[in-house]
């Protein structure tokens, strides 16, 4: 685990981001100056290449810093601009130190771009948007907004009048946007997961009802459990889904990564809501704010139904292979990764 | 044990169908079968044409004004008006502080409130909750000291349901503090407008200020406002929770929520087909109608069983749990059928209607946001955990 270079920034990162301020930085002009200090730490860069100025990690190497943003509270779309600076520095273009979203346009016979629930792109200035093959870098401020159920000031879902508004386009049809996506938000749940965690059985051994600590209650005792092999799995699968040794995440583990962390998600949420009763469905604690990300996650991008797919269709491709060999062959890292 | 509806029980319901009809206006209605917000206006609005019907206080004896329903036709009236889009009848009131009253008040206190509640003047809210007191109530700390013919109240209550709205609390206190636990405990009503009083918004998750955090600071409460005798209050806060749980199964609202699931699941396409008819997801439409249809048939029985005579005991346990459950699961295939529709978050479309816009119609705007809501119902009204503790108790005597 290579995961300790990386103690410096979860440092930062919590210093940045107390759990009192969580909420307030889901507000655009919060998370605007927050993102100034984010990006002057140096890891935003971590994917660009070295020859174009950046650190030039692997994709294997940089998972900690998706997990610790999430498990932070981090609220701004932070492995997506990573990753789009990745993609951007290998197109020639240069970075101007803009945070940005990243979605992948719904299929139109119109001119118009939509992108549905996209994730942190109210706190982004610009969106990097994947439409057949093309990929469009638009400005979040030309977009018509409509604010996220799950995050009303954070998220949104955007429309822009034509293509013709990008101010970068390039082509890349070898990426795929969903599996981007899959990967980094997988990485970003179990972080969530781990903070809720920790959350609720910093919870269950403070509050004392009937007389005693509630995490004296077996029942209580067993959630916990519960959750914590929740957490412990999700982020085994989300370490699987970014072994890549680039910034490209592999198709089948991403998607693997990406199921596992919102079947768990639910079942976490559940748990976590739970142990802190009444209190954590306020915005008197900040509980909501991890839980309402993962549902966010989940339902985004690749959502449990489309990850299920892709995984059912690689099966059933092969079907010389027996689900051992399937798993053995496609579902497990390889060792250059 | 018999669970059909009698010919007089059918004719009452023709009765109600048409009031609703008749009085209803359309505006709540639309709102209503939309699954959208209710403001306070529009719930006292129709409280008081019920009220007008005389129809309001269903389980109050007809003396004190009350409709002299059997329970039959009490589910019965709540079955339609749910069907038809109606708001609830706000309970801390007309359903909890007033059987209290009834049966505990003082002469003089019944002809004070009982009157303004029925005519709907007085909000009321409840004082039971504490930061310290949630699952574990009888462990309340707000402390009520007699000082000549008034208590002087100190404290802080929590999760107290449109307290913002209220012209008054019931409230538990504890007026012996060396008592133990339930013992020393008093059920006094308060005038919001006491000097000391701070109502505080708690936001939920939906965004909604529906709870509050009510702060008592030497609020001076006339000793004449004392229900039933001093340190003796559980007995009255037992006897209202038994009548909280009656009807917190909701079977009306869940069977509504279900009639607008399937409209919802018809209406939206899968591959060219309503999606009702995707074999998946129908399977999950058909499992939560038939946990529905059980707990129907478990509510027409204890029904039925109280009209011989038996009060609803443990059983009212088991039917929350259902319940909760039930509508948690409706409101989830809802956002479910919805999909990307249900997204959107549109502040205004809650309360009022819109234009259509692509990335969203006119029945998804409230789906998600009932859909949060929903998670308290597994919550309150004692937690769906402390209801299993009862069923351990009192049921399997464990």
């Amino acid at each position: 685990m290579t995961d300790i270079i990386f103690n410096g920034f979860e440092r930062a990162l919590f210093d940045l981001c107390p759990l009192d301020q969580l909420r307030l930085q889901e507000t655009p002009e919060v998370a605007a100056a927050l993102w100034q200090t984010i990006d002057e730490l140096g890891y935003t860069d971590a994917l660009v290449s070295e020859s174009k100025g950046g650190a030039g990690l692997s994709l294997t190497q940089v998972q900690a810093l998706f997990f610790m943003a999430g498990k932070v509270g981090l609220s701004l779309p932070f492995g997506e601009t990573m990753m789009a600076r990745a993609l951007l520095a290998d197109a020639g273009h240069a970075n101007d130190g803009a945070c940005i979203a990243m979605a992948r346009a719904v299929p139109s016979s119109g001119s118009e771009i939509v992108c549905t629930d996209v994730a942190g792109a109210a706190l982004a200035s610009q969106v990097l948007v994947s439409r057949e093959g093309e990929w469009l870098l638009m400005a979040r401020e030309a977009a018509d907004v409509v604010p996220g159920c799950y995050r009303h000031q954070a998220s949104a879902s955007l429309r822009w009048a034509s293509a013709d508004q990008a101010l970068v386009r390039f082509e890349r049809p070898d990426v795929d946007v969903e599996s981007l996506l899959n990967a980094i938000h997988a990485a970003a749940m179990a972080g969530a997961m781990d903070r809720i965690l920790a959350m609720a059985v910093e919870y269950a051994n403070d509050r004392r009802q009937f007389g005693k600590l509630i995490g004296q209650f077996q029942a209580l005792q067993q959630e916990l459990a519960v959750l914590a092999e929740q957490v412990c799995t999700a982020a085994l699968a989300a370490r699987m889904g970014c072994m890549s040794a680039g910034y490209v995440p592999d198709r089948l583990l991403a998607a693997t990564a990406k199921l596992r962390a919102s079947e768990a998600a639910t079942r976490a949420a559940a748990i976590g809501h739970a142990v802190l009763g009444a209190i954590g469905i306020t915005e008197e604690h900040p509980l909501g704010l991890f839980t309402a990300r993962l549902y966010e996650w989940r339902a985004t991008a690749g959502t449990e139904l489309r990850c299920a797919e892709i995984l059912g269709e690689a099966l059933l491709d092969e079907p010389d292979s027996s689900m051992f060999d399937f798993i053995l062959k496609r579902l497990s890292p390889s060792d250059e990764a | 044990m018999d669970i059909h509806f009698t010919a007089a029980e059918q004719a009452f319901r023709e009765e109600v169908r048409s009031f609703l009809r008749d009085k209803l206006p359309a505006e709540i209605a639309h709102r209503g079968l939309n699954g959208k917000r209710f403001d306070k206006d529009d719930q006292v609005t129709w409280m008081r044409l019920l009220s007008e019907r005389g129809w309001l206080a269903a389980n109050w004896p007809q003396a004190f004004g009350g409709t002299g329903w059997s329970s039959v036709q009490k589910y019965i009236f709540d079955e339609e008006a749910a069907a038809a889009g109606a708001p609830w009848i706000v309970p801390f009131g007309v359903s909890m502080v007033a059987p209290v009253i009834i049966k505990f008040g003082t002469p003089e206190q019944q002809a004070r409130f009982l009157p303004r509640i029925l005519s709907c003047e007085d909000w009321w809210c409840q004082g039971y909750s504490e930061p310290g007191a949630g699952s574990d109530l009888a462990s309340l700390k707000t402390r009520a000291e007699r000082v000549g013919d008034h208590y002087v109240v100190n404290g802080q209550k929590t999760w107290t349901t449109t307290g913002q709205w209220a012209d008054w609390m019931f409230c538990l206190v504890r007026t012996d503090p060396q008592a133990r636990q339930q013992r020393g405990i008093s059920f006094l009503l308060i005038d919001m407008k006491s000097p000391g009083i701070t109502v505080r918004p708690i936001i939920t998750l939906d965004g909604e200020h529906e709870v509050n955090e009510v702060f008592l600071d030497n609020v001076r409460v006339p000793v004449h406002n004392l229900v039933g005798r001093e340190n003796e209050g559980w007995t009255c806060a037992k006897y209202l929770l038994t009548h909280e749980r009656t009807t917190i199964a909701g079977v009306d609202s869940a069977k509504a929520m279900l009639a607008r699931l399937k409209r919802i699941a018809n209406q939206e396409l899968l591959d060219g087909r309503p999606l009702l008819e995707n074999a998946s997801f129908r399977l999950q439409v058909a499992d939560v109608e038939i946990q529905l249809m059980a707990m129907e048939m478990g509510i027409l029985r204890t029904l039925s069983a109280a009209v011989d005579g038996a009060a609803p005991g443990a059983e009212s346990s088991i039917l929350k749990i259902r319940g909760s459950e039930i509508r948690q699961a409706i409101s989830y295939l809802i956002s479910k059928a919805l999909g990307a529709y249900a997204m959107p978050f549109l502040e205004d479309e809650l309360g009022y209607d819109g234009n259509e816009a692509p990335l969203y119609t006119e029945y998804s705007s409230a789906a998600f946001t009932q859909y949060l809501d929903m998670r308290k119902a597994s919550v309150y009204g004692g937690s769906n955990e402390i209801q299993k503790n009862i069923i351990a108790k009192m049921i399997l005597e464990l």
